[in-house]
């Protein structure tokens, strides 16, 4: 995310330690939404990291800082998201199989009005890496966004800005659908 | 979240372990980590706040009753030893309010036209017995809800005092027992909606919390109400504690000549007038008491100043409290006036304990903090011989970590004195209850704060009231919390009596708010006698009952100088946007 923010890219996870959220200004539909972009997902190796967006003022993206690692993102993380952004490595088979468990904790813990409709967005991420490396298939992720009632898929590198503008292109769109949804 | 997987085998050597996510404990972890320092903040609980928690309905009765607990034999978190004596009780709420929004009650409204004539019939007349549209209706909301959620039954059970089978239950129960039975459902239904706090806290609007919050900027994860108003309980009614200046003047209960005097008194603990702070240099060591009494403050008065300004509320305390203390504490309060609001008090969303020790966790997070929640530990140990890393934390699973320093919150008594024979506490303890009613305890006020002076018992009792503003439960309802310090539980039921009661009948009342649902627990909390129970070890201990969290900052604030020599505690959290540049 710092990607999209910057529009360069940081191999150290510690360079961006203590950026909690940035700030973006994306237009969707005639719209100026400013998104709060936090620090980046792409750099945690090994493990998935949901991302999650509020839109309480400005839009927000949150992303867990780690504290996920043991499953320890307390309730107060969950407050007022309009859209969940799930994120895994397509070289890393277990980070996408626990996507299930964590579209689920989410769920359960923001308890959405309407947990049927609400938006989420996967990313597939990491596809500057050899072919080789690669475990999980784009069909084999695309078959799972379908079950889940038609989540949006992006496969994205943070590294290389690749799809990134197109994912938060619909993040930022879903969230304030959401948004407005809510007030009515 | 148990089917979530470490996916990564941890680091063990950190600079610092924090054990409890109680308030001190999180403030001084987000300090840490904010001068480079690297954490590790563990507890053994499931959920952030420690003996600050907030729990929606089935995580409470989950906690003090170990309703849903998967396994008997697990290891019991050290937190569970500190609540004594807990009885829940649920009682009917008001017979026109039990209507499952869910269930088709328009059909059987069209099928039987004067059913809901028939059921608002009964707050006029509480004799008469409720419709059978109203009963089947009734046993349909039930049966909905049991069937909703497989653990539906287990919390029904803990939540009714007497045991009903719910498949007993017909369309030809007995209508008290169908309603008492809905109102659980509705109460087990709703759970998410409620964030009920277990030690409820107000911060003091120019406290030392709410400076730390502007200050490092970890008030940007937080919401924040205004109290809206104070009372005090005075003879047969509730006084209000004025919060300023127009508020003594619109007063009508008091007289003009009590109102100059009451100035004459605010002004001086201001510090406002020059001429007087000779009177108080006279009376600096001498008791408060007398001198409210000299200034010619009615009792009425002087109750107000000592109880529900300077929140003294123990008559022993209140006797040996010096003016020069009784100033400060009256000050303190008047500091706060005028800042944001009617009254000198923040209310915090969601639960304070929980939402600000999760702010302060965040921002220790941000900084690189492990955290590690729901983890059990077997034992703390320094290693006296060992050059670096000397203290040890061993958890349940066989897994060691290795620090220079451990904090841990008042909570883990019991491994601290295992593993440092020199470590000493004492128990403190209060009386707490958990009410939540039918509709606001005060006319005109929601979030509202009670005071009642000390009685016989030589106590006095503390009373929140929140609702659906501070999303503490969802509307029409109301969620009061008392607190007695060192008192019995009849000095709650006493000062409850004032403004609640029990209508098993379903008759809706006028005068007061209806129970629907009453917790009450003895909360002991230890504190260290020394805080550094070895020379790199240190317990963070506060009081339960103070209103506000301002002793958490000074603890915090006090263990880090120690740790980190020269180190700025909590600067401002710099920009994103310089950072990321």
């Amino acid at each position: 995310m710092n990607q999209y923010v910057n529009k360069k890219f940081s191999n150290q996870y510690k360079a961006t330690i203590g950026a909690d959220f940035l700030t973006k200004e994306v237009m969707v539909d005639d719209r100026l939404v400013t998104m709060q972009v936090s620090t980046p997902f792409s750099h945690i190796p090994g493990h998935t990291q949901p991302v999650l967006t509020t839109s309480q003022i400005v839009n927000q993206i949150w992303d867990t800082a780690g504290q996920e690692r043991f499953q320890s993102l307390g309730v107060a993380f969950y407050r007022g998201a309009d859209c969940c952004v799930l994120v895994y490595d397509v070289n890393n088979v277990k980070s996408f199989e626990t996507l299930d468990s964590w579209r689920d904790e989410f769920l359960l813990q923001a308890s959405p009005r309407d947990p049927e409709n609400f938006p989420f967005v996967v990313l597939g991420n990491k596809i500057d890496m050899e072919e080789a490396k690669r475990q999980v298939s784009q069909k084999r992720a695309m078959t799972w966004c379908q079950q889940k009632g038609n989540i949006p898929y992006f496969e994205t590198s943070a590294k290389e800005a690749i799809n990134v503008e197109q994912a938060f292109q619909t993040i930022a769109k879903n969230a304030l659908q959401q948004e407005t949804e809510v007030e009515l | 979240m148990s089917e979530l997987e470490h996916t990564e085998t941890p680091e063990t050597n950190f600079d610092v372990i924090v054990v409890g996510t109680g308030l001190s404990e999180s403030i001084l972890a987000g300090a840490l980590t904010r001068t480079g320092k690297t954490v590790l903040h563990i507890d053994e609980n499931e959920f952030y706040g420690d003996h600050g928690a907030t729990f929606d309905n089935k995580g409470l009765l989950r906690f003090f009753l170990g309703v849903g607990a998967e396994d008997d034999t697990t290891a019991k978190a050290e937190i569970q030893s500190n609540y004594h004596d807990v009885t829940v009780n649920v009682y009917a709420d008001k017979i026109d309010e039990i209507v499952d929004e869910g269930t088709p009650k328009v059909e059987l409204n069209a099928e039987n036209p004067t059913a809901s004539d028939e059921a608002s019939g009964i707050e006029t007349e509480p004799t008469r017995n409720p419709s059978e549209a109203w009963h089947s209706r009734t046993l349909s909301t039930i049966q909905s809800f049991l069937s909703s959620q497989s653990d539906a039954h287990l919390y029904l059970q803990a939540l009714l005092s007497t045991p009903v089978d719910p498949a007993t239950l017909t369309s030809e129960s007995d209508f008290k027992t169908l309603l008492k039975v809905s109102t659980a459902c509705k109460i087990l239904r709703d759970s998410r909606k409620y964030n009920l706090e277990i030690a409820p806290k107000l911060l003091f609007c120019r406290g030392p919390i709410v400076e730390l919050l502007v200050s490092s900027g970890v008030g940007r994860y937080l919401e924040f109400k205004a109290l809206e108003s104070i009372y005090m309980r005075w003879e047969a009614g509730f006084e209000k504690v004025p919060g300023s200046k127009e508020d003594v003047f619109a007063n009508q209960t008091v007289t003009l000549l009590e109102k100059r005097r009451l100035m004459k008194f605010m002004n001086m603990a201001a510090g406002t007038e020059e001429e007087p702070s000779e009177v108080l240099k006279e009376h600096e060591d001498k008791p408060f008491a007398d001198f409210l009494s000299s200034q010619n403050l009615s009792p009425r008065l002087s109750a107000v100043i000592m109880n529900a300004i300077s929140f003294v509320l123990d008559a022993e305390a209140a006797g040996k409290l010096t003016t020069k203390e009784g100033v400060e504490l009256t000050r303190r309060h008047m500091q706060s006036l005028g800042r944001w609001g009617k009254t000198a008090f923040l209310v915090a969303l969601y639960g304070a304990g929980s939402e600000l020790t999760q702010a302060f966790c965040r921002l220790c997070a941000v900084y690189g903090g492990v955290y590690m929640l729901n983890y059990k530990l077997d034992s703390f140990s320094v290693q006296e011989r060992a050059t670096e890393r000397p203290v040890k934390v061993k958890g349940a699973d066989g897994s060691e970590y290795s620090a220079d320093w451990l904090i841990t919150s008042g909570t883990y008594a019991g491994l601290v004195k295992k593993g440092f024979s020199n470590a000493a506490f004492k128990s403190t303890s209060c009386w707490r209850a958990i009410l939540i009613v039918d509709k606001s305890i005060h006319a005109d006020a929601n979030l509202t704060l009670t005071i009642f002076p000390p009685q016989s018992s030589g106590r006095g009792v503390v009373v929140w009231q929140q609702n659906s503003d501070t999303a503490a439960c969802p509307s029409p309802y109301y969620v009061v919390y008392c607190c007695v310090q060192d008192g019995d539980k009849s000095d709650l039921e006493a000062a409850i009596a004032t403004f609640a009661q029990v209508a098993s009948d379903g008759a809706k009342t006028n005068t007061k708010a209806n129970i629907l649902l009453s917790v009450f627990y003895r909360e002991e909390v230890l504190e260290p006698t020394e805080r550094w129970v070895a020379p790199r070890v240190a317990v963070c201990g506060i009081k339960p009952s103070s209103l506000d969290f301002e002793e958490s900052v000074e603890v915090a604030k006090g263990v880090f100088d120690k740790i980190v020599e020269d180190g700025e505690f909590l600067p401002t959290v710099p920009d994103p946007e310089d950072l990321a540049a």
